[in-house]
């Protein structure tokens, strides 16, 4: 039996969490995928834009481990590497608008009144609008950057947040021990940062870890549309595009990317499922 | 006795939990008769909820319960759903402590009333609702039709509870237990609320259990009393005996820290110090041993239930002088 | 000396048509116990967020000895807080579920002290106050829900009075509880008046609690105060039929 004497409401959880064999299956995954992402290209040669003209669009072989792709490029390395372009999407983006939207939500739903009102409006304005517009402006003036990608998805993730984190802080505001910690000379600050927001985050973490594939398919959108990365960095879902299109001859340009991406999605809804469960409201 | 109507037999209730298991009932005997007022008094933690629970089959999924009960001689213990589903609700009904997360806030009152009759007893809707009103009148409520229409949320905690107790009646249930119904409310609508079940269990003949960590509330209006402590009965006899005749000092410690009573010498009120013993660590001998006054070596012994005159039991090696008063 | 007087008190909730509190008036002089009772929706928790400045009202004044109470600063929050503490209703929900006991306790002390507290002084101050509601040092590291509701009382009593406040104001703190634990509760508090030199207000719905706790009542109906008096006269001479409803309420054996 665990022992649980002095654990906190996190300890519980992260031992509840152990027990929730997908949950941890999924996240032992990720973890290997991020490393292998990270590390994996050691162990090829290759070079990201290497051209190697006698193996064009050839096939797995000992040379190239997932292949080539139409231009020769060693598939392998540019699986690898786009999946850490798709994971510091998927990831840093969220982490940006996890902090915005925290940040905003719980001080909109904290202070109410006219404050409240004013802040939420202007989340519902930039709700409204036109997302892909501005998206294109700042391509046009910017230039196509991955950094521009980050702005641009945190820009729109983090509204969602905010909203989440301000109805989370609507019902802890009434709290009895908001109230004590009130009398206990906090100021509205100390009490957003120490009270209000650790008690949300059991819900900010499950939108997250659900956020993340969303972001990462969005991310394959912008790519699509050609306002993604830039050549020759490329993304899961770059590669997936240019192998959807080489599909009937040259299965492994697709299968190879899409592969990673299905698995990565997959685990991140097992973890987030998994981390609802332990973080269950009814026991704290 | 032949006019049995519930019959506890060695119940035993554990619970499996991330930090062991919970012993929550030991060895739990106790059978009520048709037509009898009884209550069940005991501290927060002494199994006398998980008592009735094991009952209506209402455990959690993780506890394990053993022994036997029967309803008229029908089997209860770990039956399916299937067989509890002809019995709860119509033969044993139970109130709970908050009236709030009994009533579903997104119905009205009528609905969830009608719900109950349509479902149990087949009724169509205006014959329902026509039962629905006079038991609304029956519970006392000022304007029952117009109960009827409003949400829970637009009415008192009195009247909600009230309104479940109703609820609780609509298909003339044999047994209806009652656990903690008045803890939530004010003092002066516990008065009111307890008249009723008074009434329910006089008019009707039926047979009432309050569960309550309440003994002089108890005291008032049940025939018979039964005192559990972490998880086994220490005492259980008529009113009266409980009352001027108690013999375990767990009961009289009970009787004495009433805020009702007047204040000690020292200007304090009778409190029991420490706590009831640790669940997860069930102890050797007597559950009352660290709290008691009268503790001796004898008490690391289990002290077995002796039987006085008249149904008046105590598990207790120093059983207090006879003709005590409180 | 009057340390507290509550002139005229009008408040409604916004939204709601009827007054919450209807020009309520009392004085709480220094070293005096005084009972508000009255049922739920009386006003009386309404009138202990008033006169903390938690709830704002509409009309009237609150007094605190003797100045007028203005709470805008955040020198004037410190200074009344020190001066003023709070025990809530329902125990568990007083303390914050991620807070360490150790945590809860320093609190008050990081932000309400005169001087800046070194990690000695505030020990012995916790040490003192689980000495004062009977806890052992060895929670301090453990969590709320790991506690009992009399144990997360006493916890919340001892936050209160870590400041060495004068004036004790306790929102129905046994409603809550077993009458078994009540009893303890009370005689902690009982306790602390005597021997801290503190004044007290005890809200409850339940008269033969008050009783205990107090040397004036207040009884209130419906957001109006309905007669007020000292305890032993209200209790054998109540004036008010409601007061005496009160009192038929109180179930005796």
């Amino acid at each position: 039996m665990s022992n649980t004497l002095g654990a906190s409401p996190w300890q519980k959880a992260w031992q509840r969490l152990r027990t929730n064999k997908a949950a941890m299956l999924s996240l032992i995954l990720l973890v290997m995928i991020s490393l292998v992402c990270i590390f994996g290209g050691w162990l090829s040669p290759w070079e990201l834009d290497d051209i190697d003209w006698d193996n064009m669009a050839t096939a797995p072989s000992s040379q190239h481990f997932f292949g080539t792709d139409a231009n020769g490029r060693d598939l392998f390395v540019r699986t690898l590497q786009g999946g850490q372009v798709s994971l510091m999407v998927g990831l840093l983006a969220t982490a940006v608008s996890f902090i915005i939207g925290i940040l905003y939500g719980a001080t909109a739903g904290y202070l109410g009144g006219k404050t409240d009102a004013v802040m939420m409006r202007l989340v519902d304005v930039l709700y409204a609008l036109p997302f892909m517009f501005f998206v294109i402006l700042l391509t046009v003036y910017f230039g196509r950057s991955i950094w521009l990608i980050f702005i641009a998805i945190g820009a729109v993730e983090w509204l969602t947040m905010a909203r989440i984190v301000r109805g989370q802080t609507l019902s802890i505001k009434s709290r009895a021990y908001v109230d004590a910690a009130i009398i206990g000379g906090a100021s509205s600050f100390t009490i957003i940062r120490k009270h209000i927001i650790p008690n949300t985050l059991g819900a900010v973490i499950v939108f997250a870890t659900l956020t993340v594939p969303q972001v990462i398919l969005f991310e394959s959108f912008l790519s699509f549309l050609g306002l993604g990365v830039q050549e020759p960095m490329t993304s899961w879902e770059v590669l997936i595009a240019e192998g959807a299109a080489q599909m009937e001859s040259s299965s492994w340009m697709l299968l190879f990317p899409a592969g990673f991406l299905a698995v990565t999605l997959f685990c991140l809804n097992f973890l987030g499922d998994g981390l609802r469960d332990a973080l269950d409201p009814k026991d704290q | 006795m032949t006019n049995k109507l519930l019959d506890i037999h060695k119940l035993s209730v554990t619970f499996s939990t991330d930090e062991g298991i919970v012993h929550a009932v030991n060895h739990v005997d106790l059978s009520i008769k048709a037509g009898e007022a009884i209550a069940v008094v005991g501290e927060s933690g002494a199994g006398k909820s998980q008592v009735f629970q094991a009952v209506m089959g209402l455990l959690t999924k993780n506890a394990q319960a053993t022994g036997e009960i029967s309803f008229r001689s029908q089997q209860l213990l770990n039956q399916p759903d299937s067989v509890l589903n002809q019995i709860r609700g119509q033969k044993i009904s139970m109130v709970f402590q908050d009236p709030m997360t009994s009533l579903n806030p997104y119905l009205t009152v009528g609905k969830q009333l009608v719900e109950v009759l349509q479902v149990h007893q087949k009724l169509s809707f205006k014959q329902a609702k026509v039962r629905s009103i006079d038991m609304l009148h029956a519970v006392k409520l000022r304007n029952p039709e117009q109960c009827f229409n409003q949400y829970p949320h637009e009415l008192s905690g009195g009247m909600r509870q009230r309104i479940v107790i109703a609820m609780a009646l609509l298909c003339r249930p044999d047994l209806l237990i009652a656990d903690e119904p008045t803890t939530a409310l004010d003092v002066t609508v516990q008065a009111s609320i307890m008249a009723l079940f008074k009434d329910f269990h006089k008019k009707n003949n039926r047979a009432v259990v309050l569960i309550t960590h309440d003994l002089p509330l108890a005291l008032i209006f049940c025939e018979r009393i039964v005192v559990m402590y972490a998880g086994t009965i220490i005492e259980s006899g008529r009113t009266e005996d409980i009352l001027y005749r108690h013999q375990h000092p767990y009961t009289q410690a009970l009787l004495a820290a009433s805020p009702q009573n007047d204040l000690n010498a020292s200007g304090r009120l009778h409190a029991i110090e420490g706590m009831p013993p640790d669940p997860l660590k069930p102890t050797s001998g007597c559950a009352f041993y660290a709290r008691c006054q009268y503790a001796d070596q004898k008490c690391l012994q289990v002290p077995k239930l002796i039987t006085e005159s008249n149904q008046h039991q105590f598990a207790c090696f120093h059983p207090l002088a006879k003709g005590v008063t409180a | 000396m009057s340390l507290l007087d509550v002139k005229n008190i009008d408040l409604s909730y916004p939204k709601q048509q009827e007054k919450a509190l209807n020009a309520v008036s009392f004085s709480l002089s220094q070293g005096q116990a005084l009972g508000v009772v009255g049922e739920s929706g009386c006003g009386k928790s309404t009138l202990v967020r008033a006169i903390l400045q938690l709830q704002k009202y509409q009309a009237g004044d609150i007094l605190w000895k003797g100045k007028s109470l203005k709470l805008c600063t955040v020198k004037q929050k410190q200074q009344f807080y020190r001066q003023v503490q709070l025990i809530f209703q329902d125990p568990l929900d007083a303390l914050n579920p991620r807070f360490t006991i150790s945590q809860i306790l320093t609190e008050p002390l990081l932000h309400l002290s005169e001087k800046k507290l070194n990690h000695l002084e505030i020990a012995k101050k916790i040490a003192q106050v689980l000495d004062y509601v009977g806890l052992e040092s060895k929670i301090l590291n453990r969590y709320p829900h790991e506690f009992s509701g009399g144990q997360c009382q006493r916890i919340g009593i001892a936050r209160a009075m870590i400041v060495e406040p004068e004036l004790l104001i306790c929102d129905e703190p046994v409603s809550a509880l077993d009458v078994s634990v009540q009893a303890q509760i009370m005689n902690v508090l009982l306790d602390l008046k005597e021997h801290n030199n503190l004044s007290l207000i005890f809200v409850s719905h339940d008269l033969s609690v008050v009783r205990h706790m107090s040397d004036h009542i207040l009884v209130m109906q419906q957001g109006s105060v309905v007669e007020q008096g000292e305890t032993s006269q209200i209790y054998k001479h109540p004036k008010e039929t409601y007061t005496q409803t009160l009192l038929n309420a109180i179930v005796r054996c």
